[in-house]
């Protein structure tokens, strides 16, 4: 870890209260952020992602608790902030981007009239300015200002999601967080909507957590990327590492199940079994049941991460005898 | 040539736009909503064609129609060289028995109270009505046994919220199965699904095929796995095909400027970070499909011909037929 962190998580923990018992959703992981960096987490439903996007923005639902860990935030601990700081730094110095954007816009107001309330609530704007600043806002992301004053209803599902992004660098955050923003879009609006993005980064110095189960996605904005699995990270590194040269076995198993649009027609693989649930999370590795290569040793205790290249580390025992 | 199973021609799926206060609307022009307009293909039996096409581009309206759930279509749709369309109610649902439908959300389409028993074996008890217990049984548990879900009696009396997203995907596979159809028309049947389920039903999906001797209508917008699952592919954008062809031929070298800017977009491992050309806007709505050529305005290449006439759809190499004017038919296969 540098001397000044911009960003970092270090063994966060959440767990769910269901009836009398605690279950944990989120296994201690640690990964950090520099600034103007993108980085992905990534895994497939269930695997306890959105949760720790929302454990680190503070917005978990009532049931949802934050067992241990860090959230260093540009000098302090996230975690330790009381909601009035909270709500200072929602918005102004970190925002997210919510999964279902259909559902996160008010159908009853003008779509810049919402924006409108964030800057004249948080930054004491008069409308005048307010507006204009909405106008130039939507410019940014590519929709003409004169449309601010329709409904959510005349926009389509790519628009909606611009103008959520709208709002999430509205007062300028330094750092957003994408949950699934591109999840119900088509291809050809998801490429439109990730190029935005990648504008935004590099206009703004914005540093992203991008959050997707979309593989292909995520190597395409992502500098690096956490594998996360049954609420654990079990591999990260740089994107083309991590990717080109898996080295947890659910990594590779998870990327010989992708269709390929370049390769021929061969044969896919699909990992055997399912992802354990919340309640059947185990003592040793939770890969375990559908891993080629796991042992008794496997079943004893959690693997650790360890470093097999610069910055790219996987949580395996056996990964030594694996090809990397 | 092979032999032609689903024979469609022409089909306009329309709907009548004009609703709410039509005391007032009383003297405007008629306006329709033009899900399907003017689709025409044909479907050869034992392949597997996937229709792919942008949400709007009218792919799952047509699916609907395909089964004859749509009053508003018209056109011809001839199945087994009967046109569905036309015929009696009586026709219709004896065609269900041989043309079945796989739904998109395993999650929405059972009902949560019936056990997954009477939900595969709900098409037996309307279209064959006079089936002994034991018959049904031994139906229901071989369908059961041929999707994976193995033993069957340890499923039968399961309920839906008891499965995981892949089961519960595999027992209304295994419900369309119980009529022994000809034809399954799957819309969109693993877009719920993770990356590794997605794989697992398809490879199911697949074995069927040959087990079954299916024909398979895929509608899906993920242009990422049919090259994994589809003979031949159909672009559809405003409810009409732009290209049709060979899989693997579309997806390598597809001709019309929509299908290649459809295929480059899609994010892979191989083109991570590389810059996109992406096209503006967005697919017009429906009831307003631009005069000409649909794809026009969004037509890097269009001309003054593409803005005031409508292509032809012509055959430019051999099985492969392209809407677009820009497209000229070749007596070789060459990299444009």
């Amino acid at each position: 870890m540098r001397d000044d962190p911009y960003f970092y998580v270090k063994d966060l923990s959440v767990e769910f209260q269901l009836g009398k018992n605690y279950y944990t959703a989120v296994h201690q992981i640690s990964f950090d952020l520099k600034k103007g960096e993108t980085f992905g987490l990534a895994g497939e439903s269930g695997c306890g992602k959105s949760t720790a996007a929302m454990a680190i923005m503070r917005m978990l639902q009532d049931n949802a608790r934050i067992r241990e860990g860090t959230v260093w935030f540009q000098g302090r601990d996230i975690l330790s902030l009381n909601q009035a700081e909270l709500r200072e730094l929602w918005w102004k110095e970190m925002a997210m981007i919510f999964q279902a954007s259909l559902n996160s816009l008010n159908p009853v107001k003008k779509v810049g009239q919402q924006i409108l309330e964030v800057l004249t609530v948080r930054e004491g704007m008069n409308n005048k300015l307010a507006w204009e600043r909405v106008e130039e806002l939507f410019t940014l992301i590519g929709i003409q200002p004169e449309r601010a004053r329709d409904y959510p209803h005349e926009f389509s599902g790519g628009m909606r999601q611009r103008v959520m992004i709208a709002m999430a660098i509205c007062l300028n955050p330094s750092l957003i967080i994408a949950d699934e923003c591109t999840t119900a879009l088509d291809v050809m609006i998801q490429a439109q909507i990730m190029n935005l993005m990648k504008d935004l980064n590099k206009k703004f110095n914005l540093s992203m957590i991008f959050i997707n189960h979309d593989l292909s996605l995520i190597s395409d904005v992502c500098d690096r990327v956490a594998m996360m699995y049954a609420g654990r990270i079990v591999e990260s590194g740089p994107v083309s590492d991590v990717f080109l040269n898996p080295a947890h076995p659910y990594v590779q198993m998870l990327i010989k199940a992708l269709p390929s649009m370049e390769q021929g027609t061969a044969q896919l693989l699909p990992i055997p079994g399912v992802p354990p649930r919340l309640k059947e999370i185990s003592a040793g590795c939770s890969f375990l049941p559908r891993c080629p290569y796991g042992d008794k040793g496997c079943s004893l205790e959690v693997p650790p991460s360890v470093e097999i290249a610069p910055g790219h580390s996987a949580a395996c025992f056996k990964i030594d005898r694996l090809s990397i | 040539m092979k032999k032609s199973l689903f024979h469609v021609n022409d089909l306009n799926v329309w709907f009548s736009a004009r609703k709410g206060f039509t005391l007032f609307q009383r003297n405007r022009p008629q306006k329709f909503i033009k899900a399907v307009d003017g689709l025409s293909f044909d479907l050869f039996e034992g392949e597997t064609l996937a229709i792919v096409g942008e949400s709007g581009s009218g792919k799952t309206t047509a699916a609907r129609a395909f089964m004859a759930l749509m009053r508003e279509a018209r056109g011809e749709i001839s199945f087994e060289d009967r046109n569905i369309l036309a015929g009696s109610r009586a026709g219709r649902i004896d065609l269900r028995t041989k043309i079945q439908m796989i739904f998109q959300d395993p999650f929405d389409a059972m009902n949560p109270r019936e056990t997954i028993f009477k939900i595969v074996s709900e098409p037996l008890s309307i279209h064959r009505k006079n089936l002994s217990v034991n018959d049904r049984r031994e139906i229901v548990f071989q369908a059961l046994r041929d999707v994976g879900l193995t033993p069957p009696e340890d499923f039968e009396k399961r309920f839906p919220h008891e499965l995981s997203g892949g089961q519960r995907q595999r027992v209304l596979i295994a419900g369309t199965l119980v009529l022994e159809p000809v034809l399954i028309i799957a819309d969109e049947p693993v877009s719920m699904l993770d990356a590794s389920l997605k794989v697992e039903i398809l490879n199911l999906l697949a074995d069927l095929r040959k087990k079954r001797s299916l024909t398979y209508l895929m509608v899906t917008h993920d242009l990422a796995l049919t090259r994994y699952i589809a003979d031949r592919i159909a672009i559809m954008y405003l409810g009409k095909i732009l290209e049709i062809g060979p899989a693997l031929s579309v997806l390598d070298r597809p001709l019309h400027p929509y299908s290649q800017a459809l295929i480059k977009v899609v994010p892979t491992l191989e083109n991570a970070g590389k810059k996109k050309t992406v096209l503006t806007g967005e697919i017009p709505h429906p009831s307003d499909i631009p005069k000409g050529c649909r794809f026009h305005p969004r037509c890097p290449q269009s001309t003054d011909l593409c803005r005031v006439q409508e292509p032809e759809t012509k055959e430019i190499v051999p099985n492969r037929f392209v809407h677009c004017h820009n497209v000229q038919p070749r007596v070789e296969h060459t990299n444009n």
